[in-house]
This record gives C-alpha cells, structure tokens and sequence, in this order.
C-alpha cells in the first residue's frame, strides 16, 4: 500500500501521544488539562454564537435587519428566568432526557481535535465511532422524552426523528467505514495528520466524496434544510416536536445542547475532514488563539455554504428525505470504491 | 468409591495419581508455552500408564498392562516427539503465547489482556480504535453535575404542573398519547415495498351521507418473510417428508422385504 510507511509513522507518534494519559507518563501536565477545559468551554461558550452567525446570515440574505449575532445567547438568559411547567403525564425521563443530552455534548469535545491537533487528557475515551455512540445516546434520550409527556406533537416528533436517523445512519456508517480505509484508524487525530501531511489523499477521490458525504449528514443532523427547517410552527416540525413540552431553564438546557451539537460536528467536519490546518501543534497560549481564530474562519466558510444551501433549496416533503440521503449513501459508496483502487 | 473395597495402600496410590494427572491437565491448561505444554502432556500420560498399571495390578486384570504399555509408548513417547519435531521444523514456540493460554481463556482474561490497554478497550491496535466506557461512566455523571447545577441555580419560580398541549383540544390524555402504529407509520411508509401496508376504511353512512353511522379502520402489514422466506423452506420439508412417509409405513412385511433387499445387494457387492 502506498499509504503504509507514512500512516505506521504517524500512528506511533499518536499512540505515544495517546498512550501518555493512561500509562502514568509525565503527560499529565496542568496545560494539558487546561487545554482540555479550554476544548469543553470553547464549544460551550461559542455553540450559541455559531447559531447565531448563520441565523443572522441568512436573515442579511433575505434583505431583512436579522436578530443580531447573539440573539442565542439573549434567548437563553431569557428561558434561564423562566418558569418550569412541567406537563402533568411526565415522568423521570422528561427531567433527565435534557441532562443526558447536555452531558453527552460536553463530554464530545473532549474526544475531538477542537483546539490541539494531539491527544489531550482523557481524549482517549473515545474514538469517531465512541463520539458518534455518545452523541447518539442524547438525541435518544430526548425521543424517549418525546413519547413520555403522551403529547401528540413530541410522539410525531420522535417518531421522525427515528425515521430520519434510520435513514442516515447507512450513509453514516458507511462514511465510517470509509475514513477507516482512508486512515486505517478511526482515530480523529490520524486522520487529520494524514491529511495534513499527505496533499495527494487530501485531494483524492475519496477524501473529497467523503467531505461530499458528510456534508448533508451534517445539514441533516444540525436540523437545515432541505431535510427540515428549525422553525417551530409548523406542524412538519421534526427537532422541535420532540421539546415542544418543555419551557423554561430545561428548555435552555435542551436548546443549548442542540448548538454544542452543532458546533461538535462542524467541529469534526472542520478539524478532521475538511480544513485539517491550523490546529495548535505545541498547545502554547498564542497557538490557540490562533487555533481559535482559524475555527473561527472555517466555520464561516462551512457557514457561508449552508447559508447558501438553506437559502436556495426548499424544503422537501417528508417522504422525499431518502433523496439528499441516498445520494450521500451513493457519495459515501463512492468513496469506499476510491479507497479499493487506491 | 475408589477406596472402598481396596486396602489402605493402593487406595491412596490410586487417589495420588488421579489427583495429579489431574493437576497436570491443570498445569497444561495454564502453560504458556508450546514446548511445556507437551512436556506436561507426557508426564500426565506417564502417571495414566502408572495408575491403569496399579490397578491392573492391585484388581488382577493383565489386559490393563497393555493399556498402560500403549498409553506410555503413544501418548507418552510417540505423539509428543512427533509434535515436538513439528515445533522445530515451524518454529512456532512464540505464537504459542495465545493459542495456549487456555486456563485463562476460558474466562477471556487472555483476550481481555489484549483487547484493553489501562482503562482503554483497543479493539486491534492503540492506533486504530480505542474507546472507554469505564472512563465514560466515571466522567459522564461528573459532567452532568453541569447542566444540573444550571437548572437547579436558574430556578427561581416554583414548577408548575400542567396538562400537555393538544392544539388547544383537551382529549383523554391514554387516547391522545402516539401509539406503536403512529410511531411506526413513517416507517411503513418509507419502506412500503418491504411491509406492503393495507389500511381499509368503510363508512357506513345514512341515506343522505352526512352522518356516519358505523366507521371501521383496518390496517395490516402485507406479510414477506413468511411466505418468500419460510413457507418455502417448511413447504420443502413437508413434501420431503410426504415423500419418504412409505418408507415408515408400519407394515412388518414390507420392513422383512426391505431387509431381504437389503442382503440381496450387500451378496450383491461381495459377489461383484
């Protein structure tokens, strides 16, 4: 294999990165726990502002004065003040559904290259297919959650949202599959060395039919069009179905895990697949910043793309979703064939 | 037992070599390595021979003389040569490390070994997939301590309990709730070519049609695993079964006839 000598290198300088932390290396230092925290703040502090930058962009798209940038960051101070009323069928789910979804965000960044291009304390609990696992279990905790309250909004809501997730999990699984050929691993950080370090597999077919991929499995689990639109009055609602009987700082909750969800997987998109660049090497203060700045300027241009795609395409009928989804089934099958003639 | 009807001496010889062959397959099962591993084979089949040629002495049965001498030439002697010049000639003492280590594989403590690295669960390598859930479950709940100190600090008005909403109608709530057939109705959609769904609506209406009398819904999912799938393969064993059910007829005289054919052809065979 061509790949062979380059990947084996690579892979030894990552396990011994991230063999550090559990070997009682002396790589436990206070940095690399602060980087860590910095990773799990970042996506929880500038989640809202994410939103905020492609609501307010596609608000300037259609002529209109927008909210402002950080309108998200208002509306959950606001529900942070709010009463709680809590409907009278709802059991323990309804109350631990938001928490287990807010913890399963904060615990992904964690897992990821957010800040640092190397393997910081405890980001060995999890490889892509461990963060994907995790990410999983809060948007099922939040179905079940749908079905308890007997509401019969959040029902119709969970139950697209199963059939939506049934729908994407092929191509989801396939993209997987794809990295893992690509990469031989399935750990984030050998992914993006590999394609930092090798020009030609960045520019290969399937890389680029897997970044194909796994763009509409990004518009189709950050709730975009053309699969479903965000807005909540609507009686297609999908996402917000579900919590349509939660108010107040729950709500917050719920919300607020939503974005972390969406920064995470811009986040993956970003750092792994897509612009694998300008993530810190040594995890010194300006090298971060810098890390910061470069996030920052991927997730407009990510931005800018799904702005252009929410604003052009309409949404399509429920029974149309297998559409954008089969053809990154095909994009993502596409890719594993490019792998195989590598 | 054993002991029972035997003097003290043979009986706690016997009781000896029993105990440690036994030990020996224990030792066997827990060798790391190949070379070991047939050493012991030997020696348990040394103190086999030992013992059936104690009890062949003590109990006056000389056939167990030969079994004794045939266990020690060929599981003691013979095979294990034969193994060991194969060792040699693949030198496969090193990978032996694994295949062997049986004691301990039982209870998958050999593939555990491999398989976790700290707390870590590495499936092949440490460079191609890792993931903790003993980690994940140590951290997880430290981290939810988040979201539920910001409910608990942000609640300042009591928590007010009311009934769901319902588009402003108020139904009985147990009717209202989503149903498995609601729940599962896109999915039938989607996959209609598979499920094949049937909904039959009949209205039985007054002469004018403007109130419904009598309303019945049917629905069912066209069955496809049964018919394309088992019915085949049931349909193939019944009519085998059909088939063959002659043959088990219960007449004594055409079981003596099959018998007679029977020998005909083995006298068959030996003639030709």
């Amino acid at each position: 294999m061509r790949l062979g000598p380059a990947v084996l290198s690579l892979a030894n300088s990552i396990e011994a990165a991230a063999e550090a932390p559990c070997c009682g290396r002396p790589a436990l230092t206070g940095r690399d726990i602060a980087l860590q925290l910095a990773q799990v703040l970042s996506v929880l502090l500038l989640a809202p502002l994410l939103q905020g930058v492609i609501l307010q962009f596609e608000e300037r798209v259609q002529r209109s004065q927008g909210l402002g940038l950080f309108q998200p960051y208002r509306d959950l101070w606001k529900l942070f003040h709010k009463q709680i009323v809590v409907p009278e069928t709802a059991s323990w789910l309804y109350w631990a559904a938001p928490i287990v979804a807010f913890t399963t965000t904060l615990t992904v960044p964690i897992l990821i290259p957010v800040l640092t291009d190397y393997p910081l304390p405890l980001s060995d609990m999890g490889d892509i297919l461990g963060g994907g696992l995790v990410l999983t279990l809060g948007s099922f905790m939040i179905t079940l959650a749908g079905l308890d309250t007997r509401s019969a909004y959040g029902g119709i809501g969970s139950s697209r949202a199963v059939m939506v997730a049934i729908l994407a999990e092929p191509t989801l699984i396939l993209v997987f599959v794809g990295i893992t050929l690509l990469a031989k691993a399935m750990l984030p950080f050998v992914v993006n060395h590999l394609l930092v370090a090798e020009p030609s597999i960045y520019w290969g077919p399937t890389h680029l039919f897997l970044v194909a991929a796994f763009f509409v499995l990004l518009l189709v689990e950050t709730d975009r069009l053309p699969i479903h639109s965000s807005t909540h009055i609507e009686i297609y609602m999908i996402e917000e179905g579900r919590i349509l009987e939660y108010s107040g700082p729950i709500l917050a909750i719920l919300r607020w895990a939503s974005m972390m969800k969406e920064f995470i997987l811009y986040t993956i998109f970003c750092n792994v697949l897509l612009f694998p660049w300008g993530l810190s090497r040594q995890g010194a203060a300006l090298g971060i910043l810098g890390s910061l700045g470069a996030l920052a300027l991927k997730f407009l241009v990510v931005a800018c793309v799904v702005v252009a795609v929410e604003t052009v395409q309409s949404r399509l009928r429920f029974y149309r979703y297998q559409e954008p989804l089969a053809a990154s089934f095909l994009l993502a099958i596409l890719a594993i064939v490019g792998t195989q003639l590598g | 037992m054993l002991a029972a009807h035997l003097a003290p001496l043979p009986a706690a010889l016997f009781s000896l070599l029993a105990i440690g062959s036994l030990l020996l397959s224990f030792v066997m099962l827990g060798s790391r390595w190949l070379r070991h591993y047939l050493f012991v084979f030997a020696a348990q089949s040394w103190l086999i021979a030992i013992l059936s040629g104690a009890v062949g002495y003590y109990g006056g049965y000389a056939e167990l003389y030969i079994v004794a001498i045939l266990t020690a030439a060929f599981r003691g002697l013979l095979l294990p040569y034969l193994i060991l010049r194969i060792i040699r000639r693949l030198e496969v003492h090193r990978e032996v490390h694994v295949i062997l280590q049986a004691s301990s594989s039982l209870v998958g403590a050999a593939v555990a070994a491999r398989m976790h690295d700290g707390a870590l669960l590495v499936p092949l390598t440490a460079t191609f997939a890792f993931i903790s859930p003993s980690l994940l479950i140590l951290v997880m709940p430290l981290l939810a301590l988040i979201p539920i100190l910001l409910v608990l600090g942000s609640k300042r008005r009591a928590i007010r309990r009311a009934p769901v909403w319902y588009g402003g109608l108020s139904p009985d709530p147990a009717r209202a709730s989503t149903t498995t057939l609601t729940f599962s109705n896109a999915m039938r959609t989607f996959y209609s070519f598979v499920y094949r769904p049937t909904a039959d609506t009949e209205r039985d209406a007054d002469v004018g049609g403007y109130f419904v009398r009598k309303l019945s819904f049917e629905h069912d999912v066209a069955p496809i695993f049964g018919p394309l799938l088992f019915q085949p393969a049931v349909r193939l064993v019944r009519g085998i079964a059909t088939r063959l059910r002659p043959l088990q007829s219960g007449q004594l005289n055409f079981y003596l006839g099959l018998i007679g054919l029977l020998l005909v052809l083995v006298l068959g065979l030996t003639l030709a």
